[in-house]
């Protein structure tokens, strides 16, 4: 990932110093649009990765990414949302009587499998874009997920 | 495609010893073939029977430059290529029974099992295939629903024949389905598709839904036609009654 947060704040901040309704910027690989709505900007971002920035004006940290072969990921603060990837069943561990790939308060590794999504009877990994400590994991073993449900928070600031 | 192959006298499951493979690199077309399986697996962990001599147990490495979210693809790539193999060998057709098990006069002839996972690079998939070839008797948990290439074509066909009928009618399934695309693929499945009109269940997602199979849509979704309408299934496992 190689979208620049930081230039994406600092950008949001010039917004709201200026009191701005829109901003554009274009550069080579890179450009983005931020429009204030009161106390909220709406910021998208194109070529190469897509990435919208919404919330308050005081804390405008929530960042969602889009990769086409990749889950989703939204950062809000320290926490990391992992999104799943694809329509499916979503299960927790390999086979009903194993232990479960992780549990909430497991500290994970970036890349470490979090779960399993069936779809067509095809088992696809799901692997943890981030490394820290696992704060929730919404979705019960073997229920139906739409792409981008919410599969695992995790705690990104208790990493290593 | 270049087919590498690896042979294993024994091994828990060539899936098992694919992926770990895989992770190490090893090119696409990769295939590991085992004699036996000591804990050979089919969906979510299930045993499949694996004893020495009358199965043939193998597993691809593929590496295909599609999106993750269209893997599932490979489950009906890998059950065409396993149904024409099976039709070769055995003179006999068989059926797909949605999405990807292999079935000879109503009974289980193959399964398979896809795993996938997305890796930095690209993505990595394994294909695992189980095919019952020379069997003449199954464990009495299975015997009912289980039958052979051999059983039911009264053709002495060999584990080896079957390896290379499989291996190389993969190869083509695969090569065509990335050159021309989905469609056609599913045109074929269809073609082998068991599962359409009867009436089936199918566990999926916490839900059970009960009807009449309609087919699949072009997503490889099974549609069923319920009391409640049409209900579009994306996993699970589907029981046909009577």
């Amino acid at each position: 990932m190689s979208v620049d947060y930081e230039k994406i704040k600092k950008l949001i901040a010039l917004v709201e110093e200026n009191k701005l309704t829109e901003l554009e910027v274009e550069e080579e690989g890179f450009s983005v649009t931020i429009k204030a709505e009161s106390a909220q900007q709406t910021v998208h971002v194109s070529a190469p990765q897509h990435v919208q920035v919404e919330g308050s004006s005081v804390d405008a940290e929530e960042l969602e990414a889009e990769d086409e072969a990749e889950e989703e990921v939204v950062v809000s603060g320290d926490l990391v949302e992992i999104k799943s990837p694809m329509i499916g069943v979503f299960y927790r561990k390999p086979s009903p009587d194993s232990p479960s790939f992780v549990e909430e308060g497991d500290e994970i590794e970036e890349g470490q499998t979090i779960g399993l999504i069936e779809a067509m009877k095809v088992f696809s990994e799901v692997p943890a874009e981030v490394g820290g400590r696992v704060v929730s994991m919404p979705i019960e073993n073997g229920k139906l997920v739409q792409a981008g449900d919410i599969l695992a928070v995790v705690d990104v600031s208790q990493s290593g | 495609m270049n087919i590498i192959v690896h042979r294993l006298t024994s091994v828990s499951s060539t899936n098992d010893a694919a992926l770990r493979m895989a992770a190490d690199d090893v090119p696409e077309g990769t295939v590991v073939v085992a004699r036996e399986q000591t804990s050979g697996r089919g969906r979510l962990g299930r045993a499949w029977a694996s004893p020495p001599g009358d199965g043939l147990y193998l597993s691809i490495i593929l590496r295909p430059s599609i999106a993750f979210d269209c893997v599932w693809q490979i489950a009906f790539v890998a059950a065409v290529a396993a149904a024409k193999a099976v039709r070769r060998v055995s003179g006999l057709i068989p059926g797909i029974k949605w999405p990807n098990d292999l079935l000879l006069n109503g009974r289980k002839v193959g399964g398979i099992l896809v795993e996938a996972r997305p890796d930095a690079e690209a993505l990595v998939v394994v294909v695992g295939i189980g095919l019952n070839v020379g069997n003449t008797a199954f464990p009495p948990e299975i015997a009912e629903t289980a039958t052979s290439i051999t059983l039911e074509s009264g053709r002495p066909v060999s584990v080896e024949q079957a390896e290379d009928v499989l291996v190389a009618s993969f190869e083509k399934v695969y090569s065509a389905y990335l050159r021309e695309g989905f469609g056609l693929l599913l045109a074929e499945w269809r073609e082998f598709d068991c599962t359409a009109g009867r009436q089936v269940s199918v566990v999926s997602g916490g839900a059970d839904v009960k009807g009449t199979a309609e087919g699949v849509d072009d997503s490889g979704s099974l549609l069923v036609r319920t009391v409640d309408g049409v209900v579009s299934v994306s996993a699970g496992e589907v029981v046909m009654r009577e």
